[in-house]
């Protein structure tokens, strides 16, 4: 394909190859700008691998729900009678309308209000009204509400397929399944719980900026760094401008399938006074890091100074960073939105996690002081595409020195573009899949 | 006769001619507190407030409180500084261009009157044009609003703004 070609006539929806797009150390810049390219993601990538649905503890409650979209398709995150979370799609089985039309709430029977049709929480079809014209061999559990074809959960974490085969959720984990738990045992009872609302926030660009990237801290968020500075509580204390320079012992790792990591953990071990000091001059502070030690010995020290902070982007739809979970929700093209929701601790005192949930709000959602910054750039990133006559991305950063570590994990300095380059060969590879 | 029939009648619209004096008053103050934030009078904004004062925006259109429900914005003192020191530096890219802004204030009606402070309630309409994109939230305010030689401080401000169960594009000038 020539260049022109490339940008024009990209391969079609559910065919075709897409190597041409991205070479070392470069990418395309039409997989940011394509329409088509943005449509054949969603059947390739959406509808195929394993995305983030919800955590547990944001439906605590039989009949508390969530909606969520996987690329255009909603479903409907709840938990039954039985205690058992499902996730369901947002679909009646009847003539098609959707059944939740708030995106949360609790329903313990879900009814279609056109023709009267009710569900449980299961999906279960309870009641199609007037049955009798359907016959008197009506199978009522031939109607259950859909379902993706595999759900899976790590750590309370629910995860869909909406296609069959495939790794299952461990196998697509892989090694970031463990940095999943840098946030979980960051509780000294080892769960949390996420049901403190949420911000939802949205760009006009495209869902593959959001990701990790250890480069930009000390330039697009030069004002927080000014900020932190002065107030070291919270967030402050485990960033610093110091941890993005190369003599810091901070890495960007790959554990392979797009999942990537702003690896702080040698530097916080190293350096834990801060962080140990904010700690201990916050109400049940010292308990904690007693409680820590306790439940987890030798991994204590890794698990306090982490502060529940993997910094972790898990391809395509999901992070864990600073004090939330995030949902990356692609709209169009040029049109992204990120659910941010707060993580509360299990087992720590309310004034910690008061300190974390103060942080989250500073920094996160459409009035903060770092992520505004962010939505900035990707908008300010979808304009300059846009000149693709010289259409190559550089992505190359530090190329020539990343190397594999000893758990198998590929391994740069913090401010190298291993994410970007893992991010773009799980792309190319889940694209290519016939 | 006529100055006995009088002077009930007088009394009554003597005191009703002091809460419309009031009501404009307070107006005023919320007209003069919107040209300030359009206008990205942050020093001047900052002045209005009490040492104590909170500045909420919640992040749902429930009525979750500022503790068990995240919120776009609350800030004690500490931080409407360091939101306002940020805003007035070179590196607030989210407002660099700063946006255009033209708010209407209306429906403006004494919530409660009596005790020390005031609570007033109003509409806005905030227009906002930055970079050929307008964007044009709803919202409601409430500002607790302390007498201090014939003006106000603000001791407290609720900005709600009607969009804010939806993805919020950046709102980072003042509410």
């Amino acid at each position: 394909m020539t260049l022109h070609e490339m940008k024009t006539r990209p391969p079609s929806k559910g065919t075709g190859n897409y190597d041409a797009y991205l070479q070392p150390g470069r990418v395309h810049s039409s997989v940011y700008t394509s329409p088509d390219i943005f449509e054949a993601e969603l059947e390739k990538i959406f509808y195929r691998t394993c995305v983030f649905v919800g955590h547990e503890s944001e439906i605590p409650a039989a009949g508390d729900f969530r909606v969520r979209k996987i690329g255009r398709k909603s479903l409907i995150f709840i938990r039954n009678a039985a205690g058992e979370t499902n996730v369901l799609f947002n679909r009646c089985r009847h003539r098609g309308a959707a059944l939740c039309s708030t995106d949360e709430g609790n329903a313990t029977r879900i009814r279609c209000w056109y023709h009267g049709w009710v569900y449980d929480a299961a999906g279960q079809l309870l009641d199609a009204s007037l049955a009798d014209a359907y016959g008197d061999d009506f199978d009522k559990s031939e109607f259950s509400l859909s379902r993706p074809a595999q759900v899976d959960s790590y750590r309370g974490f629910v995860f869909a397929n909406l296609s069959p085969g495939g790794p299952s959720l461990r196998e697509h984990l892989g090694l970031a399944a463990e940095m999943m738990d840098l946030l979980v045992d960051a509780s000294p009872v080892g769960s949390i719980t996420l049901a403190q609302g949420r911000q939802r926030t949205v760009y006009g660009g495209n869902w593959k900026f959001a990701g990790m990237d250890g480069y930009h801290g000390p330039f697009l968020h030069a004002s927080v760094f000014e900020i932190f500075k002065t107030d070291p509580k919270g967030v402050g204390a485990t960033h610093e401008a110091k941890q993005f320079t190369k003599e810091a012992a901070t890495y960007t790792r790959a554990f392979g399938n797009g999942h990537s990591m702003l690896d702080q953990r040698d530097y916080r071990l190293a350096h834990p006074e801060r962080h140990l000091k904010v700690l201990e001059s916050t109400p049940g502070g010292s308990e904690y890091i007693a409680r820590m030690r306790e439940a987890y010995g030798e991994r204590a020290d890794l698990l306090i100074t982490s502060a529940g902070d993997p910094h972790m982007g898990l391809f395509p739809n999901m992070q864990l960073l600073v004090s939330h979970v995030r949902i990356v929700v692609p709209l169009a093209v040029d049109r992204t939105e990120i659910i941010s929701i707060p993580v509360l601790l299990d087992g720590v005192s309310e004034e910690m996690n008061d300190t974390r949930f103060r942080a989250f709000e500073g920094f996160y959602g459409p009035c903060g002081y770092g992520a505004p910054d962010d939505a900035e750039i990707f908008e300010r990133m979808q304009v300059g595409l846009q000149n693709d006559d010289e259409p190559w991305v550089d992505i190359s950063r530090g190329m020539h020195r990343e190397r594999v570590d000893t758990d198998g994990s590929l391994v740069g300095y913090i401010s190298d573009e291993i994410p970007q380059r893992s991010q773009m060969a799980a792309w190319v590879k889940a694209m290519n899949h016939a | 006769m006529l100055d006995t029939m009088m002077e009930p009648a007088l009394a009554e619209a003597l005191a009703e001619l002091g809460q419309l004096k009031r009501h404009r008053q307070i107006e005023r103050f919320l007209f003069a507190e919107a040209a300030l934030m359009d206008g990205h009078e942050f020093d001047k904004w900052l002045s209005l407030w009490t040492e104590d004062g909170v500045y909420w925006a919640p992040s749902s259109a429930s009525e979750a409180d500022s503790v068990h429900n995240v919120s776009m914005i609350y800030d004690k003192r500490k931080d409407l500084e360091a939101r306002i020191s940020r805003l007035h530096g070179r590196f607030a890219f989210a407002q660099l261009p700063k946006s255009h802004l033209t708010r209407v204030v209306s429906n403006v009606e004494i919530a409660d009157g009596d005790g020390e402070w005031v609570t007033i309630r109003s509409n806005f309409v905030l227009g906002e044009l930055r970079r050929d994109l307008a964007h044009v939230p709803f919202g409601r305010a409430e500002h607790w609003l302390v007498p201090e030689g014939g003006a106000f401080r603000i001791k407290r401000k609720k900005a709600s703004l009607l969009n804010s169960d939806t993805a919020m594009p950046n709102m980072v000038y003042l509410l």
